[in-house]
């Protein structure tokens, strides 16, 4: 056995050691766009089987345990299109956000710590650059948020989930009440909304629009979530409300991109 | 170690941290594979799987590689002095390897997915190193005749 002590692989060491930090300066500079593009393509596929797999797999382990690869890549197939197809009829059935305006996009990963336990933080899309997917952009499932994108490159997209605590932006709820919207270890608050606005139980939390000249950001009146406590002391200047999503991001297999905010 | 069971372990690892959890599966494949095999291989291996850990979860492309190769360099300093082929190394190395990773990237929840990451290696390693011993002995064998 070769031993690695006797070989003395310092210049091997330091050699992948300044690549990594070579490759690490090109991608932060953009230089590496074209070629992470071209691996992302190639892996795109490969990664939708996989995702779809464990996917499946993790839902209906009794079944999958019976079935040869190709009774179970059938299975697999028919399920996708049947969520695919579910999601893209209710999506185009809701009146809002307008259908034209929206891309839709198939999840390929969403890591989490336990899956299908723990909520995922981020969701990674098989839409990117090239079709015109830019950072900032809403990313929703009918008229209900789901999180925005943070990273774009050619051909896929990372969403930060509305949990993740990436991103604050402005709210209102039902009963006219003003905040900021915070994400926190799984769980959503509004926060800094004044004493004299009224928080209840149930309210619906919207999106209050908060789109920038470029034409990125969230569109007005999309659901982020209902309330289910409310803070309130009168020695603070603010009041808060814990928020619970009316999504469950771990099950979600289709999202949409809102492209437009016309 | 067969290299077949080496190549199938990390294949695995890579395929469930990319798309599935953000435990450090990779990191611990390539931990106990070092501790069993001690080859050069390892090294480009860990740094391709590294590249390709960043262009599925597009994290900057170099950064889980550069983790890796500095991790595997620390242990290699270490290995220098001690024994590695410990459980007690391995425990500690996977749990310090998994924490300054999560901290470095994924930092939800990174007590919880630490301690059992250590323990899943532990295991992991267990059922390898039976490999590992049976492999050596079947080539000592092998020698003799």
């Amino acid at each position: 056995m070769v031993f690695m002590q006797k070989k003395g692989n310092f210049p091997l060491f330091l050699f992948l050691i300044l690549i990594s930090v070579a490759l690490i300066a090109l991608s932060k500079f953009g230089f590496l766009n074209g070629l992470e593009g071209l691996l992302q393509k190639s892996f795109s596929p490969f990664q939708k089987i996989s995702y779809m797999i464990f996917r499946t797999s993790s839902n209906d382990k009794e079944n999958s345990q019976n079935q040869n690869i190709d009774l179970f890549n059938k299975i697999t197939d028919s399920k996708t299109l049947e969520k695919d197809n579910l999601a893209l009829r209710d999506q185009f059935q809701t009146s809002y956000p307008k259908s034209k305006n929206l891309l839709p996009a198939k999840i390929v990963g969403a890591p989490a710590f336990i899956p299908g336990v723990s909520e995922p933080k981020i969701l990674i899309i098989d839409k990117g650059a090239k079709d015109k997917v830019k950072e900032g952009f809403a990313v929703v499932y009918k008229n209900i948020l789901v999180g925005k994108v943070t990273k774009t490159s050619s051909f896929l997209s990372k969403v930060s989930i509305l949990t993740s605590g990436d991103f604050s932006f402005t709210a209102k709820t039902t009963s006219s009440g003003l905040g900021v919207i915070k994400g926190t270890d799984g769980a959503v608050t509004l926060q800094n909304v004044l004493l004299s606005e009224e928080l209840k139980k149930q309210d619906i939390v919207l999106t209050n629009g908060d789109i920038n000249e470029n034409g990125v950001g969230f569109p007005p009146n999309l659901i982020v979530g209902k309330i289910i406590s409310v803070e309130k002391k009168p020695s603070a200047l603010f009041q808060s409300a814990m928020v619970e999503p009316i999504l469950d991001f771990s099950k979600l297999t289709m999202v949409f991109v809102v492209l437009s905010n016309e | 170690m067969n290299k077949f069971i080496s190549v199938f372990f990390l294949i695995f690892a890579f395929l469930l941290q990319s798309f599935f959890t953000t435990m450090p599966f990779v990191l611990t494949a390539c931990l106990i594979i070092y501790v069993l095999e001690r080859k050069v291989w390892i090294l480009p291996v860990a740094f391709s799987m590294g590249l390709f850990l960043d262009i599925a979860t597009m994290r900057p492309i170099g950064s889980t590689s550069l983790f890796f190769i500095v991790f595997l360099f620390v242990i290699s300093l270490y290995q220098k002095k001690f024994e590695i082929f410990t459980f007690h190394f391995i425990f500690l190395a996977s749990f310090f390897g998994t924490i300054s990773f999560l901290l470095f990237f994924e930092p939800d929840h990174f007590i919880l997915q630490t301690l059992l990451n250590s323990f899943l290696a532990l295991l992991i390693f267990s059922v390898l190193k039976r490999f590992s011993v049976l492999d050596k002995e079947e080539k000592e064998l092998k020698f003799y005749r």
